[in-house]
C-alpha cells in the first residue's frame, strides 16, 4: 500500500473530487491511497508543519478579518479540523506514515503578475527578478507554513505543487491593458527559488496552459460564473495525474479523461 | 551710526551662537525660493543625499522616484539593489563632474561609454558598480539597465521643481584615454586598476565650479524652470590619494566644495545652498552628530539637519520621526472580490468533503 498525502488550500478539494471519481471508476488501484487535507480560504494560513507533523494552528480568539464574517471563518476552521480528524483520527497528521507528501497551494503564485512584469521589463536585471521571486516566496503562506521546521523536518520530503492561477476569463484580464507574458518563465524562476530552500517541485501540468503559454487555459474554467480560481474536473484531472505520476510506484498509472 | 546697527540678531555670533543653546540655533537658512509640499523634489549626490530623500518622503513632501523597483520587492531587497536611494538608480554621484557626465547622457549630448567590467561570468557597470549586488548576467542586460537609469535620470530632471544635489568629493578617478569619470577607483568594488588608463584627479575649485555650471545649464536646457539646491556632505573622506593626511585632505576637499556652493548661490538665481555641512561640522555642536567612528552622521544629526531644512519653509515643526507609516485604504472592490474568492474556496471544500462529520 502506498499512502500519499496532499495538503493545502481549496485547490486540494477540487483534486480530491477528481480522485474520488476515479476511485469509484476503479481507475486508481486500491493499493494507492490518497489523503487530502484542504483548508478553505484564509484558514489555509493556519496549516503548519512542525517537524513531521501537519497541524492546524489554534483558532484565534478573534479572527481580525475585515472581509469575511467571523461565523464563516469559524465554520471553515471546523471544516478543516474535521478533515484532519477524518484522515488521522487525531488533531494533527503524522506525515511520517506517508510515502509521498504534496503541498498544493501556499500562494507561491499568488503574485505571479509582479514577477511576470519584472521578467518582461528589460530594465530589470535577472538578478533582481530572482530576488523578487525569493521575496515573494518568503512572503507566501507556503514559507510561513514551513518556517517552524524543527530538527526532524526535511524539506526534501515535501513536493511543492503550484496551484492554478486565474485564467483568462477573469475580469481583470479583460480590463487591464497590460499584456500577460507566458507562464513558464514565471514558474521557472519561482521553482528555482523554492529549490534553493530545499524543496522539490512538481511543475504545473503543461496541459493546463493555452496555446500562448498562459495559465490557465479558458477551457479549464470552473464553470461557476464568478469563480476564476478553481479548475473544472477536466483541469483537476491533469493535476491529479501529475500527482499520481510523481508518487512512488504509481508512475505508470494513466488516468482516463473524465469529460 | 553704522550699517551693523540695522542687522538682524542672526548676523552676530554673540547673539545667534555664543549665548544660545547649540540645539536651539535656528534660522540658519533662508531659502531663495518658496517651497510647497506639492513641489517635486529629486535628490542625488553622495551618501548623505540619501537622508534628504528619505526625510522629504517621510515628511509628506513630494520626493519623486523615477525608477521604481519591481513591485513586490521587499524593502531590504530594494536597498540591496539600490532602488529608492536616489530619484533614479544612478548610485552615488560624488562629484560635480560626475553630475555633469550623467546630465550629458540624459540630455543626449554625450553617449554612455561602452566600457564594461567583467568579474568571472558576471558583468559590472563601471558607472554604477554597486547597484547590482552580483553583477549583471550579460552585457545586454547591463546596457538595458543603464539605458533605463539614464532615461529615469532624464525624467527626474524634466519633472523636478527642485533638484537637490549633495556634493561629496573633489578626489576622483578618470579614464585618461577617454576622459570619462568613474564614481569609484576601478578595482575597489569591481573591475581592475590599470595605471596606464586610470588617473587620479583632485579637482580644483575651477574644475568643480565649471562642471556644476555646465550640469545646471544642461538641466535648464530641458527644464527651464528647474531650481537647484546644493548641499555639501559633512561626511569626511574614507581615504585620500592626495598624499595629505586624510584630515587635511577632508578639509581641503570640503572647503573647495563649500566655496563652489557659496559662489553659485550668489551668481545663479536658480541655485540655492542649504547649510547641512555647517550644521553637522560646526565646532559649537562639539562633534555630537558624528558616530563613534567620527565619520558617519548619527540619526540625531540627520534629524537636526532636516528639521532645520523644513523649519525654513515656514511650515510648523512636525516633530515626526523619519518612519512614517501610511496605511493604504483597502478599496471596497478589493473587499468584495476577496470575499467572493473565499466563498468559492468553501464551495470547493464542501463539494469534496461533504462526508466529513464534526468529531
Amino acid at each position: 500500500m502506498k499512502n500519499i498525502l496532499v495538503f493545502g488550500n481549496s485547490h486540494v478539494a477540487r483534486v480530491a473530487l477528481s480522485y474520488a471519481q476515479h476511485r469509484s471508476a476503479r481507475n486508481i488501484p486500491r493499493d494507492l491511497r490518497f489523503d487530502f487535507i484542504s483548508a478553505p480560504g484564509p484558514i489555509a494560513h493556519y496549516l503548519q508543519m512542525e517537524g513531521k507533523v501537519l497541524k492546524l494552528l489554534p483558532r484565534p480568539d478573534r479572527w481580525n478579518n475585515r472581509k469575511i464574517p467571523s461565523e464563516t471563518l469559524d465554520k471553515w476552521y471546523l471544516m478543516a479540523s474535521n478533515r484532519i480528524k477524518a484522515c488521522s483520527n487525531e488533531e494533527h497528521i503524522d506525515t511520517s506514515v506517508y510515502d509521498a507528501i504534496f503541498y498544493l497551494g501556499g500562494g507561491l503564485l499568488k503574485r505571479w503578475r509582479l514577477l511576470d512584469m519584472c521578467l518582461r521589463d528589460p530594465g530589470y536585471s535577472s538578478g533582481c527578478a530572482e530576488q523578487l521571486a525569493a521575496d515573494l516566496v518568503k512572503a507566501s503562506d507556503f514559507y510561513r507554513c514551513m518556517s517552524v521546521a524543527t530538527d526532524n523536518f526535511d524539506a526534501s520530503d515535501i513536493t511543492v505543487v503550484f496551484e492554478p492561477i486565474q485564467n483568462e476569463l477573469a475580469a481583470s484580464y479583460e480590463t487591464e491593458s497590460t499584456s500577460i507574458g507566458p507562464f513558464l518563465p514565471v514558474q521557472e524562476i519561482i521553482k528555482e527559488s523554492v529549490k534553493r530552500i530545499g524543496f522539490s517541485i512538481l511543475p504545473f501540468p503543461i496541459q493546463l496552459l493555452n496555446s500562448a503559454g498562459n495559465a490557465v487555459a479558458a477551457r479549464f474554467h470552473s464553470g461557476r460564473e464568478t469563480d476564476f480560481m478553481h479548475l473544472n474536473p477536466s483541469g483537476a484531472n491533469h493535476v491529479l495525474q501529475a500527482l499520481i505520476s510523481a508518487s512512488p510506484g504509481a508512475e505508470s498509472i494513466v488516468l482516463p479523461s473524465l469529460d | 551710526m553704522n550699517p551693523y546697527e540695522n542687522l538682524d540678531n542672526r548676523a552676530f555670533w554673540k547673539l545667534a551662537v555664543a549665548h544660545v543653546d547649540a540645539m536651539q540655533i535656528s534660522d540658519l537658512w533662508q531659502p531663495k525660493f518658496r517651497i510647497n509640499k506639492a513641489d517635486c523634489f529629486v535628490t542625488y549626490g553622495s551618501c548623505f543625499a540619501q537622508h534628504i530623500g528619505r526625510a522629504l518622503k517621510a515628511r509628506g513632501f513630494n520626493w519623486t522616484n523615477m525608477e521604481e523597483a519591481p513591485h513586490g520587492l521587499s524593502t531590504d531587497s530594494q536597498k540591496r539593489f539600490n532602488y529608492g536611494v536616489f530619484s533614479s538608480r544612478t548610485g552615488n554621484i560624488y562629484t560635480s563632474t560626475l553630475l555633469r557626465q550623467w546630465t550629458s547622457w540624459a540630455t543626449g549630448t554625450e553617449s554612455i561609454p561602452e566600457e564594461v567590467w567583467i568579474s568571472g561570468d558576471r558583468f559590472y557597470d563601471p558607472f554604477r558598480p554597486a547597484v547590482e549586488p552580483n553583477g549583471f548576467l550579460s552585457i545586454d542586460e547591463l546596457r538595458a539597465s543603464q539605458l533605463k537609469t539614464v532615461e529615469s535620470f532624464r525624467a527626474s530632471i524634466l519633472n523636478a521643481d527642485f533638484f537637490v544635489f549633495t556634493m561629496g568629493l573633489t578626489e576622483s578617478w578618470f579614464n585618461s584615454a577617454t576622459g570619462y569619470e568613474y564614481p569609484m577607483c576601478p578595482g575597489t568594488i569591481a573591475g581592475s586598476f590599470d595605471p596606464n588608463y586610470h588617473c587620479f584627479v583632485n579637482q580644483s575649485f575651477e574644475q568643480v565650479h565649471s562642471a556644476l555650471v555646465k550640469a545646471s545649464e544642461l538641466m535648464k536646457s530641458i527644464n527651464p524652470d528647474i531650481k537647484i539646491i546644493i548641499t555639501v556632505s559633512p561626511v569626511p573622506l574614507t581615504a585620500t590619494m592626495s598624499g595629505m593626511h586624510v584630515l587635511t585632505a577632508t578639509t581641503h576637499s570640503k572647503s573647495i566644495l563649500r566655496t563652489v556652493a557659496g559662489q553659485l548661490h550668489h551668481t545663479h538665481s536658480f541655485i540655492d545652498y542649504f547649510p547641512s555641512y555647517e550644521i553637522i561640522t560646526a565646532p559649537i555642536f562639539g562633534g555630537r552628530f558624528y558616530e563613534s567612528n567620527k565619520r558617519g552622521v548619527t540619526t540625531e544629526g540627520v534629524n537636526f539637519v532636516m528639521n532645520s531644512f523644513f523649519r525654513s519653509f515656514s511650515h510648523s515643526e512636525t516633530n515626526k520621526s523619519e518612519q512614517v507609516i501610511v496605511e493604504q485604504p483597502v478599496s471596497s472592490q478589493d473587499d468584495e472580490t476577496a470575499l467572493v474568492d473565499a466563498l468559492h474556496c468553501e464551495e470547493e471544500f464542501l463539494e469534496a468533503f461533504a462526508g466529513d462529520r464534526e468529531q
